[in-house]
């Protein structure tokens, strides 16, 4: 099992790079009330991924790309229907459907639906790795200068125009943030492992925190920890009736992070 | 001595609302420089909306506004917070500019919660205030820009009559001292707020009517 992490060291630095990213952008997806916007948004690239895949052009920028296309009309359409969430989960519903219609039309399907939902990055390459590098430079630039105007948005959107911020570059920067972090956090574990790094570390962290700077902190903990506990329990050999057998990585490392939202639970009812 | 009137927004002929559904219709309006103005209606008659529309955060369906003001500021009515773990300090900090320095956004922060007697509570999370400091973090926020134009929606909803009475005499000491215009909506017609006011105004059938001037 030493070996094993040893050997799998980077992608589980990886992992645990995308998976604190996603819980940041994850507070703010939350705080802005925008979960079923986030969730839709990574059923476009998981589509997107799966484009990707059947040209065999799977790299991250063509995928940020491609998804920010298949998204734009949800989009611009999504603050001027009567009812978003119908938007959304229509959205939702027929980028799931296209996704699986692509994997069928596409040989190796399964490998297909396994590389887009549940992420593959234990057999991506190290030329792969470095996609990761100049993605996560910019979206911590991007955060670091317009953090508290992030927040300005998320806590009143209509005083922001009132004071004057520009508050469509402001947008636009947010949800480019987002979708990067996203397509970046679904190329490399997927999207189900994206969808739970967005809400559960968010979630738990907004609970328990009482200041913004405790609630980054406790979210990129639960984060990490999640990830690296998945990880090495994923690496384990589990030996049942004498089948030997490894647990997926992506799903090891959310039930993992779910099992802290139950604790959470669990603490809060019995107190 | 004559004090030389300034127009700060002119209404010609405006009408708010939706397309198909028209608030207040054909409003003539001339707003000046230090005055005081009540805006009284019943609920849904459009007194948030024409507040916005003065504030340019929504456009008007029919006519013509002419705005004069450089710096505006805007209470909101007060809503319960309780998802965002942030203090009243920090909550003022979000709305400047990016790189603003913190020695004077401090300064400025220290200044205007000492004004509304926040100070000692200043790290209070918001989700924690009741609804009469609430109201006067959001006042505060408004002050920190030293606008010409101040409005209030609602500000004393769903507040006690000691809250009430505090908010006025802070929004009185803000007036003397900033002679900025205060537009204030309200279902409140106690004597203490009419009194305030040197200006009413009532929506009553989709028509803004002014009940009181100078």
């Amino acid at each position: 099992m030493i070996e094993n992490l040893y050997f799998y060291l980077p992608q589980i630095i990886i992992g645990t790079i995308v998976g604190l990213f996603t819980a940041i952008i994850g507070i703010f997806v939350i705080l802005r009330k925008t979960i079923f916007m986030g969730v839709t948004l990574s059923q476009s690239i998981t589509v997107a991924i799966i484009i990707t895949l059947l040209l065999d052009l799977h790299f991250e920028g063509l995928v940020h790309f491609l998804a920010m296309i298949l998204f734009l009309p949800i989009y611009l359409l999504h603050n001027k229907v009567i009812n978003k969430d119908a938007l959304l989960a229509s959205g939702f519903v027929f980028f799931a459907a296209l996704g699986q219609i692509l994997t069928t039309i596409g040989a190796n399907v399964q490998n297909h639906i396994v590389a887009a939902y549940f992420g593959n990055i234990l057999f991506l390459s190290e030329k792969e790795w470095f996609n990761i590098v100049i993605p996560i430079i910019l979206i911590s630039i991007i955060l670091w200068i317009f953090y508290r105007w992030f927040l300005a948005i998320s806590f009143d959107q209509e005083y922001a125009y009132i004071a004057n911020l520009p508050v469509n570059l402001i947008e636009t920067l947010y949800f480019l943030v987002l979708s990067a972090t996203l397509s970046l956090s679904i190329y490399f574990m997927g999207s189900f492992y994206s969808i739970a790094h967005l809400i559960i570390p968010g979630i738990i962290a907004l609970q328990i925190s009482r200041s913004m700077k405790s609630t980054f902190i406790i979210a990129i903990l639960i984060s990490v920890f999640s990830t690296i506990v998945g990880f090495i329990i994923s690496l384990m050999e589990i030996n049942i009736a004498n089948t030997k057998f490894n647990l997926p990585t992506s799903s090891t490392i959310i039930l993992v992070l779910s099992l802290n939202f139950v604790f959470l639970l669990f603490k809060k009812f019995t107190k | 001595m004559a004090v030389e009137k300034q127009t700060l927004i002119e209404l010609s002929g405006v009408s708010i609302g939706y397309s198909n559904h028209r608030l207040i219709e054909n409003i003539n309006l001339t707003i000046q420089k230090g005055e005081k103005i009540l805006l009284l209606g019943s609920n849904g008659s459009g007194k948030t909306t024409l507040l916005k529309v003065i504030a340019k955060l929504k456009k008007p369906i029919a006519g013509n506004i002419s705005y004069n003001y450089k710096i505006l500021s805007y209470v909101p009515q007060s809503k319960k917070i309780d998802h965002f773990p942030i203090s009243m300090q920090n909550a003022l900090r979000l709305y400047y500019p990016l790189f603003y320095p913190k020695q004077k956004q401090n300064q400025e922060i220290e200044a205007v919660l000492k004004q509304m007697n926040l100070w000692e509570k200043r790290n209070l999370l918001l989700s924690e205030c009741s609804g009469g400091e609430l109201q006067r973090v959001y006042l505060a926020r408004a002050l920190l820009r030293n606008p010409e134009i101040l409005l209030l929606d609602e500000p004393l909803n769903a507040i006690d009559i000691t809250s009430k009475q505090n908010f006025l005499s802070i929004l009185d000491e803000m007036y003397q001292h900033l002679n900025c215009t205060i537009i204030m909506t309200s279902h409140d017609l106690s004597e203490k707020i009419l009194n305030f006011f040197n200006k009413k105004l009532y929506i009553d059938h989709h028509t803004l009517n002014i009940i009181g001037g100078n």
